[in-house]
């Protein structure tokens, strides 16, 4: 059989999937965008006011980038609030900046403010830094943001929905799948992500499934032969199952290339990534993604937004939450040839079985 | 054209506008994917136009803007629609509705405790509609934690985003299989009607009945019940 690297070679179109997937990330985490937004100026997607809409219940005013996956969330939103608040929605692009937040904050005075994106938190961060520590600010709502959480802290007056797909609802669905065990989970990550792969193992052991993690540097030259040696200890470690984080300094191409597919070719485990390109057949990678379900991220906020208006716009909890609906994409062809039997009943409570 | 190939092709021709002109919209909130229910529903129902909803949302968007012949849906969804009437009812053990409950993380929940918790359900009807009829059933202000898929229901009590799951018996059951979490149920004295057909006024019944009684025991199963009663 040939080698991973060389099948790799052979495999220009699997090579520019993976690139496609990693070169976001390498951009994602230097500048925190989450989508590169083109040069225009802010639109306002809402259209005229009509006077009616002023005797709606309320203003929410949403800052979104440009993006079929942003486009859903307002989605969500949108049929939660129809005719009852009224929704503006600001195009976050790349000259989205603390004037042109103000501009709209003061246009409209929102009771409520969404911000979706990382550049969009970043943005809104530095404008309430420029309002001065005694301005108030309306309640706001952060969500498919990456480890946002990161960002809450300098906010003010603002809660949010995680981006990142707890790996215990990965895990239980896996689970639920599959016939082989899956009580022993393993997991490389860096640092940085410690608390958040703590909070994780806290959620996976209450569901009796022990996560098993192996911390890395958050820089290192040699990451690729460090991940490599990790995921032989995992090996060793008798792992049932492999949890990939989705972290652009473990996923470069090259780290995929050298380390991530010779050492997942020695484990006949399923592989739970977080990107449903990762599953492809040819790339004989993931055998499972479970990502956002971003219509359900905006119903999710839009369930915030109500409990704001039950709650004269204040929060009662600011504590970010944890996103409660996923895609769930399985492939069965993998699996299968790595020997993992699945349970076919519960193949459908699958979005996407990829047979072939 | 002889008189006998003209009155065959009329006689196709009206068969064919009737084929066509039955619609079967399914909304059944389940793990089961719409897509799955929807092709094998058709497999049993040739001849009707069968579309399944996985939202509460889309179902109640297009019963507006194009609403079928039939629908295949809980019995609270057939009776707030309204202009629907139900021709035949689901049933599961000899009984065409089922127990709810409450259910909650290693303790049961006091009854008397339940004012002003987070109830998380999953949504049938819309914010408003869903509220008043979760208020209706359980004859208290209540604060509702609505998702739009049953699997969703699980993360929202594990998460702590709901204090409490107002569910099914069956959906009880099945959050039971799959997660390993000390899931208790609180019985309580409600019961919601299982799935059940229903026909626009003008509607005839004839090939959405016929579809239903050729259901099997593995459709039967997706949509929560074993056999159907006609009225």
């Amino acid at each position: 059989m040939a080698s991973p690297i060389k099948e790799w070679k052979w495999c220009p179109a699997v090579l520019a999937l993976v690139l496609t997937i990693c070169i976001p990330f390498k951009v994602l985490a230097d500048s925190t965008i989450l989508q590169l937004a083109q040069n225009e100026d802010l639109i306002v997607n809402a259209g005229e006011t009509t006077p009616d809409e002023y005797s709606l219940d309320g203003t929410v005013l949403a800052f979104k980038p440009r993006g079929d996956a942003f486009d859903e969330v307002i989605k969500g939103i949108k049929e939660e609030v129809d005719g009852e608040l009224r929704l503006v929605v600001v195009d976050a692009n790349k000259s989205l900046d603390v004037q042109k937040i103000r501009k709209q904050m003061s246009q409209y005075r929102p009771n409520v403010v969404v911000l979706l994106g990382n550049r969009a938190v970043q943005t809104y961060t530095d404008y309430q830094k420029a309002s001065g520590a005694s301005a108030s600010h309306p309640p706001a709502i952060a969500t498919a943001a990456l480890f946002v959480d990161q960002m809450l802290p300098k906010l003010k007056n603002t809660s949010a929905i995680r981006y990142e797909v707890p790996a215990v609802t990965s895990l239980v669905n896996v689970r639920n799948v599959v016939r082989s065990p899956v009580k022993t989970v393993g997991v490389l990550y860096r640092s940085r992500l410690k608390g958040v792969v703590d909070s994780y193992a806290t959620y996976c052991k209450r569901e009796g499934i022990n996560l098993v993690g192996i911390e890395l540097p958050n820089a290192s030259d040699n990451m690729d032969k460090l991940i490599a040696k990790s995921l032989k200890d995992l090996s060793k470690r008798k792992v049932d199952s492999l949890l990939v984080l989705n972290d652009n300094v473990l996923l470069t191409s090259e780290n995929v290339k050298k380390s991530w597919l010779p050492g997942l070719k020695k484990q006949k485990i399923p592989v739970v990534v977080g990107i449903e390109a990762l599953v492809n057949t040819d790339l004989k990678f993931g055998s499972f993604s479970f990502s956002p379900d971003h219509y359900g991220l905006g119903s999710q906020t839009a369930s915030i937004i109500w409990e704001l208006w039950d709650n004269d716009w204040e929060f009662e909890d600011m504590d970010a939450q944890e996103p409660l609906s996923v895609v769930k994409t399985i492939n069965t062809k993998v699996l299968s040839k790595n020997k993992i039997k699945v349970k076919e009943n519960n193949l459908s409570s699958f979005d996407k079985v990829i047979k072939k | 054209m002889s008189l006998r190939s003209l009155l065959a092709a009329s006689l196709l021709m009206s068969m064919s506008i009737e084929l066509h002109a039955d619609s079967l919209y399914v909304f059944v909130p389940s793990e089961v994917r719409a897509n799955v229910i929807e092709d094998t529903i058709k497999s049993k129902c040739s001849g009707i136009d069968v579309t399944a909803f996985g939202r509460a949302k889309d179902f109640a968007t297009i019963m507006k803007t194009e609403p079928p012949s039939a629908i295949l849906t809980l019995l609270p969804i057939i009776d707030y629609n309204g202009v629907f009437k139900t021709v035949m009812k689901g049933a599961k053990d000899g009984v065409t509705d089922e127990s709810y409950v409450f259910v909650t993380i290693d303790k049961p929940i006091d009854l008397t405790q339940v004012a002003g918790k987070k109830i998380g359900v999953v949504d049938l009807l819309g914010r408003k509609p869903m509220s008043e009829f979760v208020t209706q059933l359980l004859q208290t202000d209540i604060k509702l934690k609505r998702v739009s898929k049953v699997e969703d229901l699980l993360p929202l009590l594990s998460f702590g985003s709901a204090d409490i799951l107002f569910v099914s018996e069956s959906v009880y059951e099945g959050m039971k299989q799959k997660s390993q979490l000390n899931l208790v149920a609180t019985r309580l004295d409600v019961r919601v009607g299982l799935v059940s057909a229903a026909l626009k006024e003008d509607a005839k019944s004839g090939s959405v009945s016929q579809c239903i009684q050729k259901f099997d025991q593995d459709i039967n199963k997706m949509l929560g019940v074993d056999a159907w009663q006609a009225l």
